[in-house]
């Protein structure tokens, strides 16, 4: 019988969804012995094809009718901890519409559907680790009725491939709503990097934001020297 | 961390959030829960015995937890990673590159594979008893990690290094039941991942993997 003599973190339920309760293991991760540590990074190799226009969610397709709201531009870089680009990694967002509405079907039917809006994309970071959209500025909505908490405005990122794995939020500056809003405020002093920065506007008018996505340790293994 | 951060040139990452409630199915477009037919019309595939991993992802209710996000990784049948230091290695199969991906509904999920090989020791690595890593996103959760082993591979089991950290009751709980099926079908073996509560299935911190 082996003796534990060290232990990972303990996970803590957030107070934003009544599932973390029943979900977040009560005890402590535990420590990979350094003997099998090599097969817990998955190494991505076959993504999906991308298809023209998944980077711009404010039309359906290429050539079809813009979607309502206020167009915005996110940009970046996609690095790992030592400032080294993540190459030719699949990143993908989400967001709700102008009014504050996803288009899943789980979401609950409060809010209008735009039928210009899918509210969801996805690009391929280049050979410098860049990537861009184009999507609609999202709506605040309402999380918990029950308790009136809103959401501020944010838009998700999943970032997969090689052995890169994040998934993340984007938060805009001065929303009303971050004060009160559980997630938020649970990032602490890491606040400021969630915020996208308005750097200025594009030739439409359209905000422009750079954010840059560092992927922690436990995300990156493999990188081409 | 703030310490290191102000001593080394590291930038300080993003935090791991949970994929919340409207993780669009539709990224799913192209991911695989049969790593069996990747190649439509060829009469070709991976080598190795076919397998069905059915799992249930349990919460602290004994719920089936559902939408979850759940991603899979495995040597071949060789015992071969697909990974950049098994680049042009002869053993890798061509057609079999290990990853899988499925999103849970309220019904066990199924993970149709070949059953990899245990992994040979090398460059100061143990030997690994067969196991697929799993690893787990939900609302309400940012990630777990977990590898599932095989209850017909005793020996190699008794062997493995990551179950011998765990204390022998905990062991049991990663180690996928093989059941009763037709011999001309796939094997097909069960584990329940309690993510909380009584049976709780041991997760791994892989910070530095
Ligand atoms: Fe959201």
């Amino acid at each position: 019988m082996s003796l534990i003599i060290d232990r990972g973190r303990l996970m803590l339920p957030g107070p934003t969804d009544g599932a973390a309760e029943r979900r977040v293991p009560s005890e402590r991760l535990h420590l990979i012995p350094e003997a099998a540590r090599r097969s817990f990074v998955p190494w991505i190799t076959d993504l999906p094809g991308l298809k023209l226009g998944e980077n711009d969610l404010t039309r359906i397709a290429p050539g079809r009718p813009q979607a309502e709201g206020e167009v915005i531009e996110i940009s970046g870089h996609v690095l790992d901890e030592f400032g080294r680009p993540v190459r030719n990694t699949l990143v993908e967002i989400w967001n709700a519409n102008k009014w504050g509405r996803y288009t899943h079907v789980k979401d609950p039917v409060r809010e209008r559907l735009d039928p210009n809006f899918l509210g969801f994309g996805r690009t391929m970071t280049d050979e410098a680790g860049r990537y861009r959209f184009r999507t609609i500025m999202p709506g605040s909505y309402l999380a918990r009725p029950d308790i009136d908490r809103w959401r501020p405005a944010h838009v998700h990122v999943s970032i997969r491939g090689g052995s890169a794995r994040l998934i993340a939020q984007m938060y805009f500056a001065g929303d009303p709503h971050l004060a009160r809003d559980p997630m938020f405020i649970l990032l602490g002093e890491a606040q400021p990097r969630h915020f996208g920065n308005l750097t200025g506007q594009g030739p439409s008018g359209e905000a422009l934001y750079n954010w840059d996505i560092v992927i922690g340790g436990r995300n990156t293994a493999y990188f081409e020297s | 961390m703030s310490e290191a951060s102000v001593t080394t040139n590291r930038l300080a990452p993003l935090a791991e959030d949970t994929v919340g409630p409207y993780y669009p199915y539709s990224f799913i477009d192209g991911d695989r829960s049969d790593l069996t037919r990747l190649h439509y019309g060829l009469s070709v595939g991976p080598q190795g015995q076919q397998i069905i991993l059915r799992g249930r992802l349990l919460d602290s209710d004994g719920a089936i937890v559902d939408d979850a996000l759940v991603e899979f990784w495995q040597a071949n049948a060789a015992g071969i990673l697909r990974t950049p230091d098994n680049d042009g290695h002869p053993l890798l199969d061509p057609f079999f590159d290990g990853f899988g991906r499925l999103i849970t509904t309220t019904e066990p999920f199924a993970f149709r594979t070949i059953k990899p090989g245990a992994l040979p020791a090398e460059g100061g690595m143990a030997a690994r008893a067969p196991h697929i890593t799993v690893t787990m996103f939900s609302d309400g959760i940012t990630r777990l990690v977990t590898q599932i082993f095989f209850d017909d591979e005793p020996e190699a089991n008794a062997q493995d290094p990551l179950l011998a950290s765990l204390p022998g009751e905990l062991r049991e709980r990663l180690i996928a039941r093989r059941i009763e099926t037709p011999a001309d079908g796939p094997a097909v073996y069960e584990i329940a991942i309690v993510m909380r509560g009584p049976g709780e299935t041991p997760f791994f911190d892989d910070l530095s993997s």
